[in-house]
């Protein structure tokens, strides 16, 4: 299974709104110190919700969560935190391309953050599941409830996690491969 | 490092890149792993390689790298923006010094191997 030597990578994206755990996600699953650096993001004018990429472009940087997980010896998972807000989207393209799938987490106190992430990846087929961080270990809201109000496809896993649990964002992580298993064998007509 | 203070490098990202902006290769993404070509500097050494001299973050990033490694743990390894590393990486690649990882992850296409990739996937996550 191996490449010239070199070990084969994953890439799982952990998205959702400032604030809303993707950095204590990414550091409970790596096994390195969680890593920050800085992607380059051409940035459409917030004002103007062109998605053609032409409009009025300016370009920024925003942290990038990174971490890592050897999955086997010829095999590593990445994953990266990243924000979810509309006006990053080109460069969503250059992060989600390749990628195993995705964890969307939201908090139920502001779901709206979560939906312009939930909106791209519907949109380009990339797998993906909700995670509710459930830190403070409060139900505000069944699942079900959740799901109605994110209006995600049936078929979209919504889950709880405590972002602060290994084991919880293992979990999480064994979902999504799951749901992106089932997606491929969708797709391939099984 | 080049951290000095709080968020402000020593030298400005685009002064290590030679006021480039953009890497000489598009082959990269965040993911991509790059290693040290297996006797490249000895190469050098013995005159066998014409080999332009190398910036003290270049060396940074061959001492990371005896090992496969992917462009953006090296750019958070070495606290510097993805697109100075990725220019960096790019010049090293060139100039034979680093090797990058060959073909794109099997998660990049549908079909079986993809299935087989996510399989694979899942078994790691179990036994991780």
């Amino acid at each position: 299974m191996r490449d010239n030597g070199f070990p084969r990578t994953a890439k799982i994206v952990v998205a959702g709104g400032f604030g809303v755990g993707k950095t204590t996600m990414v550091s409970a699953i790596s096994e390195i110190e969680p890593l920050t650096t800085e992607a380059p993001l051409t940035q459409n004018s917030a004002t103007v919700d062109d998605l053609t990429g032409l409009g009025g472009k300016t370009t920024t940087t925003v942290a990038l969560d990174f971490g890592r997980l050897t999955l086997d010896d010829s095999l590593t998972l990445y994953l990266f935190g990243t924000p979810g807000q509309h006006r990053f989207w080109n460069s969503w393209n250059h992060i989600a391309i390749g990628a195993v799938g995705a964890v969307v987490l939201i908090d139920t106190r502001r779901p709206a953050d979560s939906f312009a992430a939930i909106d791209f990846f519907e949109s380009r087929s990339v797998p993906f599941l909700v995670a509710i961080n459930d830190f403070d270990g409060l139900a505000r809201y069944d699942t079900d409830a959740v799901r109605d109000a994110l209006d995600v496809d049936p078929g979209t896993p919504v889950i709880r996690c405590d972002a602060r649990s290994k084991e919880a964002c293992r979990h999480a992580l064994l979902t999504l491969v799951d749901h992106a298993i089932q997606a491929e064998r969708a797709y391939l007509g099984g | 490092m080049a951290r000095h203070g709080d968020d402000e490098p020593f030298v400005r990202p685009f002064g290590l890149t030679g006021g480039r902006t953009v890497p000489s290769r598009s082959d990269l993404d965040l993911t991509t792993q790059v290693v040290v070509t297996a006797g490249a500097e000895q190469q050098a050494r013995a005159g066998h390689r014409n080999m332009v001299a190398i910036s003290p973050e270049m060396q940074t990033i061959m001492d990371l790298a005896p090992r496969p490694i992917a462009v953006a743990e090296l750019a958070a390894r070495m606290a510097l923006p993805l697109t100075t590393v990725h220019i960096l990486v790019s010049d090293l690649v060139d100039d034979g010094r680093l090797t990058i990882s060959s073909g794109l992850p099997a998660a990049d296409s549908h079909g079986q191997a993809r299935l087989d990739f996510l399989q694979r996937v899942r078994d790691g996550l179990i036994n991780a």
